[in-house]
């Protein structure tokens, strides 16, 4: 059987599409955003409220962090899934693994 | 890597992603078990130092605050950087690099001081778990940004040079990523090394 | 580097066997790294096997003393990281350089310099893991080193610092040639070849892969906090400082564990590539089989605390990886039946690698149904530390994944050497190996399960053990006749004329519709996939379906002269000056113990590497 599919394989290296570049004001906007959190965070830890909900919102905010910079500064939001799928599995297996190690440490508070 | 007979200048991949940039991507993921492991390790141990110093001896939050906010500022100018060989404007290139190096060698500084401070007041890679897990993963964080910072001195030179065209701005992308990932690291560090309190 | 065409008066012409030392020296080409790596992992099979015979000849009888107990420690602790480490893997190695991107129909990796990279580095690990045996302090706290027998304090003098340092030089050499690996696969197939129509031993390249990329961190991460422990006072399993010696246990069996499938997958996809093609049949279930494979490499993360269940963690943890373990045991089951399958209702022609990827079959199914008995708690701590464990492993390391590799070697032999291994001594070999090979280990059944511990340097005579062990032995020296058989085959075949032509088994993949020994280039021209089994397909097209047929047979057809020039990457030695800055800084590391001067030496590997690094990043193309 011919293969129609044979002229979309290989695929041309993307160049990167300018078209979905977040401008230079976005970017700036996306760090004082980034700032901002980083306060935030610095606050909470001075706030008076139980550990359990401290540590919750911290991870959070880190969270929050952490996807944006993934997402707009490497640009992961833009990129296929072929990629975000191969990273998240490396952070997804990490944390996996090791939860599992400290819960079986007795080691979650 | 195979030839494209209707336009042989044209690189092709199955994938569409180049060679390198998808290298860079399994690295990072590499790195996230790199790192997972040295956290997790700080993790099952926090808490359980049976002699001091204890965290709260010697952390500086505000101090390490600061930091965090010099290497997220890296961040900015490092895609600043990168935007800049994408439009072919090489000045603002070099002064983007610059800019990111000089960030993350003050963040290097940072933790330079912070490590002597916390010696100062008897916290060692020897002296109880916290220290030893403490050090062993801030340093391989520090280690990663030192690596970092040659990787874009060495941008910054080969620009200078001009042998670092915009038709190579991969190249100036693949640093940013690990840049990036440095960054995502410490924010993961400073949350669960330093905020979250024993 | 200029060799003189012709002899002149008073010169002396440069004998050619220097310029081709040269050329493996400096050579980028998966072809040759892949036969560096599998004449590397030759050797140290001979090597891992002489420290077996040498325990064997221990064991013999009771109340041997050849050799004291402390030597008894090196030779098991070398025997297995030899084997696992410097044999197992780097033969897989071998076949994923020599045969993935012929079979994927690509011209060479996706970076042939770190590809020659992550060889010397192996080299240069290998042989560094192997210094003590000459300065008397070879490694001795078992392969898998747990803490804090490891530590400073129960472990003086440099034995362990070169094993965790050797370890960490060979983790490196993995790390990157999977990566490359990786890359390589999802980015060089040739058009047509989609995922699922790639061989599985593609698959299980790429899934062995992506193992090692998740599984060698965390070992690199053990083995950093080992050394720190060991040469800077760290803590991490200082007891008296609060360690946890249960840390390195789960570090080192998060990669362990992962490590064991990144043993025997690739032998899997041997096999999967074998039996087709000698039982003139598509392999069963291809989907299925590819699929068992991901997923066996996805629940590998799953299980790795069962090697823990004597460590008190306690029976919720106990029973979850007993649960997980027992699962895992159905993906591979699963290929076991898609195989048998796959040779029912054959043409089967019982040629030497089909007799190996049987064996395999056989001799894996009772190491994996020893193992599946292990997966139950209670029962496990009946067997933990006894020579049941040693027989198990045995049977899916030793019955499965080298009777697979053998199994490669017999099948690709005609590819990479354009010679046939012979038949006739090619059975011998199978069946004195598979002789040698059940009478060595089937005992350990019963020695275990009659209590005889494992590492143990002598036992005495009223336990009753002494005549397992003596059958062992002779199994043992069984084993080793038949090496020599294979060994003597190699020899006497390689001084053949080459007589295999580039398709003598009527096989079904792209490696073999090149020449034998392929070109430099490999394919005059990139071939056009059409269908999984490439080859049979473009054969069968070409026979039975007149002009259109051959029209596509073409694509995958290749012309005797490629059509023009073809710029394939230099030779270079950055490779090879890059990868001895490793071994350098180790030394100094390890060294700077004795003599403080001597960090100088670390010093002097980090300069060999940035120098290596900053040549290979400003040579030309």
């Amino acid at each position: 059987m011919s293969e129609p599919a044979a002229t979309r394989f290989p695929r041309i290296v993307r160049r990167t599409e300018h078209a979905h570049q977040p401008s230079q004001a976005r970017y700036v906007g996306i760090a004082v955003f980034l700032g901002v959190v980083t306060a935030v965070e610095t606050a909470v830890y001075y706030a008076d409220i139980i550990k359990g909900l401290l540590i919750t919102i911290l991870v959070f905010l880190a969270a929050i962090k952490f996807a944006t910079v993934a997402s707009f500064f490497m640009h992961l939001r833009f990129d296929g899934r072929l990629l975000v799928f191969i990273f998240c599995s490396g952070l997804a297996l990490a944390a996996f693994a090791f939860l599992i190690v400290l819960s079986s440490m007795h080691n979650l508070r | 890597m195979a030839e494209v007979a209707a336009a042989p200048h044209l690189e092709t991949t199955a994938t569409g992603y180049d060679n390198r940039k998808l290298f860079m991507w399994v690295f990072l993921a590499s790195d996230c078990m790199l790192f997972g492991s040295l956290i997790g390790t700080f993790l099952l141990y926090k808490g359980r130092s049976l002699s001091g110093p204890y965290p709260q001896d010697v952390f500086n939050i505000p101090y390490t605050s600061v930091s965090t906010f010099v290497l997220l500022m890296s961040s900015l100018t490092m895609v600043l950087a990168l935007s800049a060989i994408q439009r072919g404007d090489h000045r603002a290139l070099r002064v983007w690099l610059l800019a990111t190096a000089f960030l993350g060698t003050t963040f290097l500084g940072g933790q330079a001081y912070e490590f002597t401070d916390f010696v100062h007041k008897g916290l060692t890679l020897e002296s109880n778990l916290f220290g030893t897990t403490f050090f062993v993963l801030t340093g391989f964080h520090g280690a990663h940004v030192s690596v970092g910072v040659v990787m874009l001195l060495s941008l910054f030179i080969l620009s200078v040079r001009g042998k670092l065209p915009q038709s190579s701005s991969l190249n100036v992308e693949l640093v940013g990523l690990y840049w990036h990932f440095v960054d995502v690291v410490w924010i993961v560090i400073f949350t669960l090394v330093y905020l979250i309190k024993p | 580097m200029a060799t003189i065409a012709r002899p002149m008066p008073g010169v002396a012409e440069r004998p050619r066997i220097l310029d081709e030392i040269w050329s493996w020296i400096t050579t980028v080409d998966h072809k040759r790294i892949g036969v560096l790596y599998l004449v590397t992992s030759m050797f140290f099979f001979l090597v891992g096997g002489s420290e077996a015979l040498l325990i064997r000849l221990q064991l013999a009888k009771p109340d041997e003393r050849l050799y004291s107990a402390d030597t008894y420690n090196a030779l098991f602790t070398m025997h297995g990281t030899t084997m696992i480490f410097l044999v197992v893997m780097p033969m897989g190695v071998a076949f994923f350089n020599f045969v993935v991107p012929l079979m994927i129909g690509a011209r060479d990796v996706a970076f042939p310099r770190l590809n020659a990279l992550s060889y010397w580095i192996y080299l240069s690990g290998a042989i560094f893991i192997n210094i003590g045996w000459f300065t008397g302090a070879a490694p001795d706290d078992g392969w898998f080193g747990y803490a804090n027998l490891t530590s400073l304090q129960f472990s003086p003098g440099h034995h362990q610092d070169y094993w965790f340092a050797g370890l960490q030089i060979l983790g490196i050499a993995s790390l990157i040639g999977a990566m490359n690996f990786m890359v390589t696969i999802l980015n060089l197939r040739a058009p047509g070849m989609r995922l699922m129509r790639m061989p599985v031993f593609v698959w299980m390249t790429l899934v062995t892969s992506v193992l090692l990329i998740l599984a060698l961190p965390v070992i690199s991460v053990a083995l950093v906090e080992l050394m720190f422990d060991r040469l800077f006072a760290a803590n991490f399993f200082n007891v008296a400082k609060g360690g946890d010696p249960i840390l390195w246990q789960h570090l080192f069996w998060l990669f362990g564990h992962p490590e064991v499938y990144i043993m025997i997958l690739p032998a899997m996809g041997i096999v999967s590539e074998i039996l087709p093609t000698f039982s003139r049949k598509p392999l069963f279930g291809y989907p299925v089989v590819v699929f068992s494979g991901v997923a066996i490499g996805v629940m590998s993360w799953g299980v790795w605390a069962h090697h823990m269940f004597t460590s008190g963690l306690g029976s919720t943890a106990n029973s979850a990886f007993a649960i997980s373990t027992m699962l895992i045991a159905v993906p591979t089951g699963v290929k076991i039946f898609n195989w048998l399958a796959t040779v029912h209702g054959g043409d089967v022609r019982l040629k030497t690698p089909m007799y190996f990827a049987l064996g395999f079959i056989a001799m894996f199914t009772i190491g994996g149904l020893s193992g599946v008995t292990h997966a139950l708690v209670p029962s496990d701590w009946e067997q933990h530390q006894t020579y049941y464990i040693v027989a198990h492993f045995h049977y899916v390391l030793f019955g499965g994944a080298i009777f697979g590799l053998f199994g490669g070697i017999y099948y690709w032999f005609p590819k990479i050497t354009g010679k046939m291994l012979s038949e006739k001594i090619g059975q011998l070999h199978f069946w004195v190996m598979m002789f040698g090979f059940n009478v060595t280990f089937g005992p350990f059944h019963m020695l275990g399960l009659d209590g005889m511990p494992r590492r143990i340097y002598t036992y005495p005579a009223d336990r009753g053990w002494g005549f397992w062990n003596m059958v062992a032995t002779v199994g043992a020296f069984t084993i080793a006749l038949s090496v020599l058989i294979f060994l003597y085959n190699v020899f006497v075949s390689l001084r053949k004329e080459p007589d295999a032509g580039p398709d003598p088994w009527d096989a079904r993949t792209l490696e073999w519709s090149i020449p034998s020994p392929p070109p430099e280039y490999n394919f005059a021209k990139v071939p056009t996939v059409q269908a999984r089994d490439p080859l049979w397909h473009a054969k069968l097209l070409r026979r039975f379906s007149g002009a259109r047929g051959a029209a596509a047979a073409e694509a995958i057809e290749q012309p005797a002269e490629p059509p023009g020039p073809i710029h394939m990457p230099s030779p270079s030695y950055y490779p090879l000056i890059t990868a001895l800055g490793l071994p350098i800084l180790a030394a100094g590391l390890i060294y700077q113990q004795d003599n403080k001067g001597l960090i100088a030496v670390a010093a002097v590997g980090v300069l060999v590497l940035l120098l290596g690094a900053y040549g290979w990043a400003t040579e030309p193309a």
